[in-house]
C-alpha cells in the first residue's frame, strides 16, 4: 500500500490488485466525454482507486484549517483564499493535466456491505451521506412528523414534503394523516371488493395468457411469452437475494392450491404438482421456461432471472415473486373495458377492445383446453376466488404489499398503460380506476428508498 | 314520564311499605300518555340539537323526557336542605334552554353555577348512603326534571347518573345493564363498532395515544426476531394493528412473520362474535396487502379473564411474544385478588413486553355509605372529564359519540348500581396498577425518545387541549387539559 503524496487522510489500493498498481487501462478516454459517465451506485469501475477514509476523516467538515486563525474549511481552494487575508503565500491548486485516476471510496464499517471494494461508491460526497444516513446518528428531527434523519439535506427534502401529502383509498376519502389512513384502509369496504375482483381478474388473465399471451406479448416483447412487462422480470433479479420468507409462502401456497385441485390456478404459474403438467403445458407461462425444469415457484424464479438480466440492466429493489405478479397486474389493468373481468390483466394491452374479444375467446378456448377437472374447477372456481382468501388471493395481494416502494418504476414501465388502467391495490394514487394524480407514488417511492427508521416515526404528519 | 311515575310510586311505597306493580314494571315503558309526552320531549329538544332527532333510542331514553305537563305536580318538598342550590321547584321549564311560553323564575339560579350538577349528583349520593327516602326522591325527581341525555355535559351525566343512581335504589342494577346491554347489542354490527370506534380515533387520541406507545414498545422489543406472537387483550377492536402492520412491512430488513391473537372477554354474545370474525378476515386481507405473513385468531372467553387457560393459547417458544393489555386489567374483577392471578399469569408467559393501557381513575366505588360516596364522587370526576373531551373532540351532532356516551352510561350503571365482585370498569390509577404489576414480578420499561417522540407528533395531529406527560411510577399520561386520562406503560419479567 502506497501513501500517496499532498493526501495525508486517505489509504489508497487499486481493485484489481493490492499489491500492484495496474498499468494498462482498458477504458481509454483519450478526449475527455462532455458528460461524466455514471456507474452505478455500488458497481464502480474495476480500475479505479480505491480511497478507504476513517470515520472520522469522513464526517470531518472542515479538514482544511488555517494556522493562524484556526478557521476550518472544507476546501483547500478556500483556505488558499483564507490565507490572503493574512497575508500568507498561497496557491490555488490547478487541476492536474494529467489523466486523473478515478476515486472510488469504501465505506469505513466494517460490516457495510459497501466496505467491500467491489461495492465502492464513486463520490466522496455519496459515501459521507451514506455513512451518515446509514451508520451514523440521527440528528436532524422533522418537527411534524418526528421522522428522524442524519443527512441535514434528507431532513430539508423531507419537511418541505412533510404534511402536504394526502392519503386516498379506494372509496374516495382522503386523508391527510397517514395512520388514519392506514386504519381506514384496513377495515374499509374498497379492500374487501378489492381483493375479491382481483382475485377473479387475475386467474381469469392468467389461464388466457398462455394463448392469448402470445398474441398480446408478441406485439411487445418479440415472441416470449412472459408473464408480463420488464418491470415483471426484472424484480425476479432481485427475488433471490430479497424477501426469501416469502417464497416459501408462496410455493407453501401454490403447492397447497394444487393439492385443493384449483388447477386453473396452479397451471397458470407454472407449478405444476403432478396431475396438472398436462395442463400447464397448454400454457405458455408454463411452457416454456417451466416446461423445462418445471417445479416450483423458486425456479420459476431462477429461469426469469436468466432471461430477465439480458432484457434490463437496470436493477430492482428487491421483490417478491407476487410483487411481480401484482406489478404485472398492474401494468395491464384494462379496467376500463370490462371491469369484472378484465381489469388486472397482464401485459400492457394495446387496444382494449381488441383484447376483449381475444380475452373472450381465449378464455373459452382456455377453459376448454384444460383438462376437464380443471375446467369445470374452473368455473366453479371463480366464484370461490372471489370470495375465499384462498391461495392465489394471498399471492396477488401478497404483491400488493410491494406496490407501496415500487410504483415509481412501474410508472416508468408501463409504457403503454395509460393511467386509468394501473391497478393501484393500496389505492395511493387517484381514486379506483380514475386518473387521479401521481404524486403519491413518488413520494411513496422516496420514501421506500429512505431507510426506515425505528418504530412509527416514519408516520408523516400531515396537518 | 316513567320514570315520574316510578318515582311517585316508588315515593309511595316508600310510605306504604307496598310493592307498587308499577314499579316492577318498569319493561312497560311505552304507553300512550308518554308517546304524547315524547312528542312534546322531541320538541323541545329539537330545537336544542339537532342530532337528538334521532329515533333510534333506547327505551331509557324516554324515561328523561318530562315536559311541562307535568310541572303541575308539586313533590313534597323537604325543608332541610343543607344545599342552597335546591330551591322550590317551580311549575316552569327546567331546561336551561327554555322554551316554555312560561317566563322562568328569576331565582331559579342553581342552573347555571358551574357544578349544579355536580352537587346535585352528591347531594344524591349522600342521601342514598344516609338512606334518607325522603330527600332522595326530592332530589331523583328533581335530576329527573334537569337531566337529558341530549344536551350539555351536564345534563348528560346527570341523565346516566340518575338512570345509575335509580337502579340502585330500586335494586335494578343487575337488570337495567343487562337490559341495556342486549338493546345495544341488537344495534351492534361489524359496521357501526367500525364507524365508532374509527371517527373516535379520529378525533380524538383518548384510544391512539396508547396503540402508538404501545406499538412502539412491541416494535423495538420484538426487533429481529423473524417470527413474532402477539396476545392481544384489548377493548378496541384490532385497530391497533394496521399500524403495526404497516411498520412491519415497511422495515427495511426482513419482514417477520406476525402471528396475533385476540382475547374478547365478557358476557358471551352473538354480535361481538360475528364483529371479530369480520374483523379477522379484514385484518388478514389488510395483511396480505401490506406483504405481512400474518395469522389471527380470535379466542372467546366467557367470564372473567383471571380465569383464562393460557396454555390453551398455543403460546410457541420459537416466537416472540408481546402482551398488549389495553383497557383489559380493569375488566378484571377487583374482588379477590382476580387481577394479581391475571398479572402473575402474563408474567408467567414470559414474554419480552407486556404493554399495559389503562384509563386513569379510581372508580373502585364502595358498597355504601363514606366509601360510596367518594367513590361515587370519583366517578363523576371521570366521567366528567370523559364526556367533556367526547364533546369537545366530536361534532355536535354526532352519532358516534351518543353510542360512546351510552356505552358510558352503562359503565356508570355497572359502577354505582351492581355488584362490586362482577364489575368490569373498575379502574384504578397508574399508582395502584404499577404496585401490582410490580407485585407480580415484572419490571417496568421505559418509553424510547423515539417512540415518545411520535406520541407528541401523534397529539399534534389532533385539537388543542391533549398532552403527554410522564408518569412518576411508569409510563406515560394522555393529558387532557393537564388531567391525566389514560396511562400507557411498559413491562417485563
Amino acid at each position: 500500500m502506497q501513501m500517496m503524496p499532498g493526501d495525508p487522510f486517505s489509504l489508497s489500493t487499486s481493485i484489481g490488485a493490492f499489491n500492484q498498481e495496474q498499468n494498462t487501462n482498458p477504458n481509454p478516454k483519450p478526449n475527455p466525454p462532455p458528460k461524466k459517465k455514471r456507474n452505478l451506485p455500488g458497481t464502480p469501475d474495476p480500475d479505479a482507486e480505491v480511497i478507504a477514509l476513517s470515520p472520522k476523516t469522513l464526517m470531518a467538515t472542515n479538514r482544511f484549517i488555517c494556522e493562524i486563525c484556526n478557521k476550518g474549511f472544507q476546501r483547500d481552494q478556500n483556505l488558499q483564499l483564507h490565507r490572503r487575508g493574512h497575508n500568507l503565500p498561497w496557491k490555488l491548486r490547478q487541476r492536474s493535466n494529467k489523466e486523473v485516476r478515478k476515486k472510488v471510496y469504501i465505506c469505513p464499517e466494517q460490516t457495510c456491505v459497501h466496505h467491500d471494494p467491489s461495492r465502492a461508491l464513486g463520490d466522496l460526497t455519496g459515501i459521507k451521506k451514506h455513512f451518515s444516513r446509514k451508520h451514523g446518528e440521527k440528528k436532524w428531527k422533522c418537527e411534524k412528523c418526528s421522522k428522524k434523519y442524519a443527512v441535514q439535506s434528507d431532513w430539508k427534502a423531507h419537511t418541505k414534503t412533510c404534511g402536504t401529502r394526502e392519503y386516498k383509498c379506494d372509496c374516495g376519502t382522503l386523508f391527510s394523516r397517514k395512520d388514519s389512513f392506514i386504519t381506514h384502509r384496513a377495515f374499509c369496504d374498497a379492500l374487501a371488493e378489492e381483493s375479491a375482483r382481483l382475485t377473479s381478474v387475475t386467474t381469469t388473465n392468467l389461464n388466457f395468457k398462455s394463448e392469448e399471451g402470445s398474441n398480446v406479448m408478441n406485439s411487445q416483447h418479440g415472441g416470449i411469452p412472459q408473464f408480463g412487462p420488464h418491470g415483471f422480470r426484472l424484480d425476479f433479479n432481485g427475488m433471490e437475494q430479497q424477501q426469501r420468507p416469502r417464497l416459501p409462502e408462496i410455493v407453501q401456497m401454490a403447492q397447497a392450491n394444487a393439492l385443493m385441485g384449483s388447477s386453473s390456478m396452479v397451471s397458470n404459474f407454472g407449478v405444476p404438482v403432478g396431475s396438472n403438467s398436462t395442463s400447464a403445458a397448454n400454457l405458455s407461462l408454463s411452457s416454456l421456461p417451466i416446461g423445462k425444469r418445471g417445479e416450483t415457484v423458486v425456479d420459476l424464479a431462477t429461469i426469469y432471472n436468466c432471461e430477465g438480466q439480458n432484457k434490463q440492466s437496470k436493477p430492482a429493489s428487491p421483490m417478491s415473486a407476487t410483487a411481480l405478479l401484482q406489478k404485472a397486474a398492474q401494468m395491464g389493468s384494462t379496467r376500463s373495458t370490462n371491469p369484472s373481468i378484465f381489469s388486472g390483466s397482464f401485459g400492457a394491452v394495446n387496444s382494449p377492445s381488441s383484447q376483449t374479444t381475444t380475452l373472450n375467446n381465449n378464455n373459452a378456448v382456455m377453459l376448454g383446453s384444460n383438462n376437464n377437472a380443471a375446467a369445470t374447477t374452473a368455473g366453479t372456481d371463480y366464484s370461490s376466488l372471489t370470495h375465499s382468501s384462498n391461495s392465489f388471493d394471498q399471492l396477488v395481494m401478497q404483491t400488493n404489499g410491494q406496490l407501496q416502494s415500487e410504483p415509481v418504476k412501474l410508472k416508468l414501465h408501463s409504457n403503454a398503460v395509460e393511467h386509468n388502467l394501473t391497478r393501484d391495490f393500496l389505492g395511493v394514487s387517484g381514486g379506483g380506476g380514475g386518473a387521479g394524480p401521481q404524486f403519491l407514488p413518488q413520494e411513496l417511492a422516496k420514501f421506500a428508498s429512505m431507510g426506515s427508521p425505528m418504530g412509527l416515526s416514519q408516520f408523516t404528519s400531515n396537518q | 314520564m316513567d320514570t315520574l311515575f316510578r318515582l311517585v310510586s316508588f315515593h309511595q311505597q316508600q310510605q306504604q311499605q307496598q310493592p307498587d306493580p308499577s314499579l316492577n314494571s318498569t319493561t312497560s315503558r311505552t304507553s300512550s300518555s308518554s308517546r304524547s309526552s315524547r312528542q312534546n320531549y322531541y320538541h323541545y329538544s329539537h330545537q336544542e340539537d339537532e342530532e337528538c332527532f334521532n329515533f333510534y333510542m333506547d327505551d331509557e331514553d324516554l324515561s328523561s323526557s318530562s315536559s311541562k305537563h307535568y310541572y303541575q305536580y308539586q313533590p313534597h318538598v323537604s325543608t332541610n336542605t343543607t344545599n342552597t342550590n335546591t330551591t322550590t321547584f317551580s311549575n316552569t321549564t327546567d331546561y336551561s334552554y327554555s322554551f316554555s311560553p312560561t317566563p322562568p323564575i328569576p331565582d331559579f339560579n342553581f342552573e347555571f353555577s358551574p357544578n349544579w350538577s355536580h352537587n346535585l349528583l352528591l347531594e344524591t349520593a349522600r342521601a342514598v348512603a344516609e338512606n334518607n327516602r325522603t330527600r332522595l326522591h326530592h332530589l331523583l325527581w328533581m335530576l329527573n326534571e334537569l337531566s337529558s341525555p341530549y344536551g350539555d355535559t351536564d345534563q348528560k351525566l346527570v341523565a346516566y347518573f340518575l338512570q345509575a343512581l335509580f337502579s340502585r335504589v330500586t335494586d335494578d342494577g343487575d337488570r337495567t345493564y343487562r337490559t341495556l346491554a342486549s338493546a345495544s347489542e341488537k344495534t351492534c354490527s361489524f359496521e357501526s363498532t367500525r364507524k365508532t370506534v374509527l371517527k373516535f380515533q379520529e378525533v380524538s387520541p383518548w384510544t391512539t395515544f396508547g396503540h402508538v406507545a404501545s406499538n412502539g414498545a412491541i416494535l423495538e422489543a420484538l426487533e429481529g426476531n423473524p417470527k413474532l406472537h402477539i396476545l392481544d387483550i384489548s377493548n378496541t377492536y384490532c385497530t391497533q394493528w394496521p399500524t403495526l402492520l404497516e411498520a412491519l412491512a415497511t422495515r427495511t430488513d426482513e419482514t417477520p412473520h406476525l402471528r396475533l391473537t385476540t382475547v374478547v372477554s365478557g358476557r358471551p354474545n352473538n354480535s361481538v362474535h360475528r364483529v371479530m370474525k369480520e374483523i379477522g378476515a379484514r385484518m388478514e386481507k389488510f395483511a396480505r396487502l401490506m406483504g405481512v405473513p400474518f395469522k389471527f385468531n380470535v379466542v372467546h372467553h366467557a367470564g372473567d379473564l383471571s380465569d383464562l387457560n393460557f396454555s390453551e393459547l398455543n403460546i410457541k417458544h420459537d416466537e416472540a411474544l408481546a402482551v398488549n393489555c389495553v383497557n383489559a386489567l380493569h375488566s378484571v374483577s377487583a374482588a379477590g385478588n382476580n387481577r394479581d392471578t391475571l398479572i402473575s399469569s402474563l408474567q408467567a408467559l414470559q414474554p419480552r413486553i407486556i404493554t399495559v393501557v389503562e384509563e386513569e381513575a379510581d372508580l373502585d366505588v364502595g358498597i355504601d355509605g363514606y366509601e360510596f360516596v367518594k367513590g361515587f364522587e370519583e366517578c363523576f370526576r371521570w366521567f366528567r372529564v370523559y364526556f367533556e373531551a367526547l364533546d369537545e373532540s366530536f361534532v355536535k351532532t354526532s352519532n358516534e359519540r351518543l353510542m360512546l356516551e351510552r356505552a358510558a352510561g352503562r359503565a356508570v350503571v355497572d359502577l354505582v348500581a351492581c355488584s362490586p365482585a362482577e364489575s368490569v370498569e373498575r379502574r384504578e390509577t397508574a399508582a395502584r396498577w404499577s404496585a401490582r404489576l410490580h407485585g407480580g414480578g415484572l419490571n417496568a420499561v421505559a418509553f424510547s425518545e423515539e417512540v415518545c417522540d411520535d406520541v407528541r407528533a401523534l397529539l399534534r395531529r389532533y385539537k388543542e387541549g391533549w398532552s403527554m406527560a410522564q408518569c412518576s411510577d411508569a409510563g406515560i399520561f394522555l393529558s387532557w387539559k393537564d388531567t391525566p386520562v389514560v396511562w400507557a406503560s411498559a413491562w417485563r419479567p
